[in-house]
């Protein structure tokens, strides 16, 4: 039986041997990390879960087709970008404002108003805590398009290259980095745009969420 | 597609943002790095990046944090269930070896008896034919009684309630059939229930014996099949299906 200390490919070789205690350790392992991706993808907790649930069961069955030319996480993240994916398209559902990709930073000065909003976050280290940025981050990306949120989170939280990216919504190289470039950008806006709303000071802000945490 | 250039390089957005990523040429790499080092706006654009990257990360584990542990372990027991359900697809599942094999198992025990009985009455006309029936002694074989091709018993042994079961022996043995009547009566003499043995290869199958079990058995012969008929009696037939 596998440890629960021992890395990926031990326990990977484990549950192929039929260790199912290993597999469990697994999922243990990249439950959490999982449902992170899908909630970016969908943003509804149950839609979530149903994909982490889907997508281990999916992970096991093909398990012993799993040669190790690729890490674990990155194929099961792969798997849970492509339930993700089906998911959305299977709903059919479309966002009301599909944020096209020109509308919201074709303006001159681009790159000063992103330093601003630079500045507006305070120290990065310090903003990654702090709870009304990263609110504030979480409702960005919920304003995003289906695409635009997709392209974020497999980039952003997943690592996936670019071919996986372009292989899982079934379009081109070029397609994907154009995507992600756009919405980076629209995302940076929608940011800065609600940021704007709590003109507070970004280092009290951030002190009084450190101070909220530590009293909690 | 947009090209936006960055500060005073000739580098777009895009290209930068592939740097970033990893996903640059290594022309456009090496290009993007002898760029950085005298451009403050490319370095501040590649921080941002960073920045994006953690927050969106951040926030996101932050929202997974928020699940309790219990829903994770429910999860859990669904998806074991789920492996365990494909587990049990895929064991083997044992079958008979062939269609022989799986006709004995659905035809034993009960059943052997009477479909024995019919198809050795109807092998037997088949094989030999109506107008071959009877021999050149002018004897018919079915009324000799003969059992030198095959010790086939096609014995019909009705058990209380009219089924027959290979459980329960032959309360009466058959009399020898006249060619000319077709009837038999029973009860009369008693005999052991031969053993089933296989059909012989030339086809050649004689009734050995047929046992109505008291009740009249009659053989209809209507050229190319044969029909065995067994008359029970009436009123022993009400008093059983009373029961």
């Amino acid at each position: 039986m596998a440890s629960p200390d021992a890395d990926d490919q031990e326990l990977v070789a484990a549950a192929q041997g039929g260790d199912r205690r290993a597999f469990q350790t697994l999922y243990q392992r990249y439950e959490r990390k999982v449902y992170a991706v899908a909630y970016g993808f969908l943003r509804n907790q149950e839609d979530a879960l149903d994909v982490v649930q889907e997508a281990f069961i999916k992970v096991h069955r093909y398990l012993p087709n799993f040669e190790g030319q690729s890490s674990f996480y990155t194929w099961l993240y792969r798997i849970v970008a492509n339930l993700c994916i089906d998911h959305i398209r299977r709903s059919g559902r479309k966002r009301d404002v599909e944020f096209d990709d020109k509308i919201r930073h074709d303006g001159a000065g681009e790159s000063s108003a992103k330093l601003i909003q630079i500045a507006a976050l305070g120290n990065p280290a310090e903003a990654v805590r702090n709870k009304e940025i990263l609110k504030a981050v979480r409702e960005s990306l919920s304003q995003l398009s289906d695409k635009h949120r997709s392209v974020i989170v497999m980039r952003e939280l997943q690592g996936l290259s670019y071919a996986d990216m372009a292989k899982s919504m079934e379009c081109s190289k070029g397609t994907i980095m154009s995507r992600l470039f756009h919405a980076r950008r629209n995302m940076q806006k929608l940011l800065k745009e609600r940021l704007e709303y709590e003109p507070r000071d970004p280092a009290e802000a951030s002190t009084d969420s450190v101070n909220q945490e530590a009293a909690s | 597609m947009m090209r936006e250039s960055i500060g005073n390089s000739s580098i777009s957005d895009e290209a930068l943002a592939a740097y970033f990523d990893g996903e640059a040429t290594e022309a456009d790499a090496k290009a993007i790095r002898e760029a950085i080092e005298g451009d403050p706006d490319l370095v501040a654009e590649l921080e941002q990046l960073g920045v994006m990257q953690e927050l969106t990360e951040a926030s996101l584990q932050a929202v997974a944090a928020e699940v309790p542990q219990a829903r994770f372990e429910q999860i859990w027991d669904q998806i074991d269930s789920a492996i365990e359900a494909d587990t049990s697809v895929a064991a083997p599942v044992e079958t008979p070896a062939n269609l022989w094999e799986r006709l004995k198992a659905a035809f034993a025990p009960v059943k052997w008896p009477l479909a024995a009985a019919g198809a050795a009455a109807v092998i037997t006309v088949l094989a030999v034919g109506p107008d071959d029936s009877t021999e050149a002694d002018g004897t018919d074989p079915i009324a000799k009684g003969e059992t030198n091709k095959a010790p086939a018993t096609p014995s019909v042994s009705p058990a209380q309630d009219g089924v027959p079961t290979p459980d329960t022996p032959p309360s009466h043995s058959p009399t020898p059939m006249n060619p000319d009547s077709r009837l038999a009566h029973g009860p009369s003499a008693t005999e052991a229930v031969h053993p089933l043995a296989p059909l012989p290869d030339d086809s050649m199958v004689e009734l050995h014996e047929i046992d109505g079990a008291g009740n009249d058995v009659r053989i209809s012969n209507s050229g190319t099949v044969t029909v065995l008929y067994v008359e029970e009696d009436a009123q022993d037939q009400g008093s059983e299906r009373s029961l």
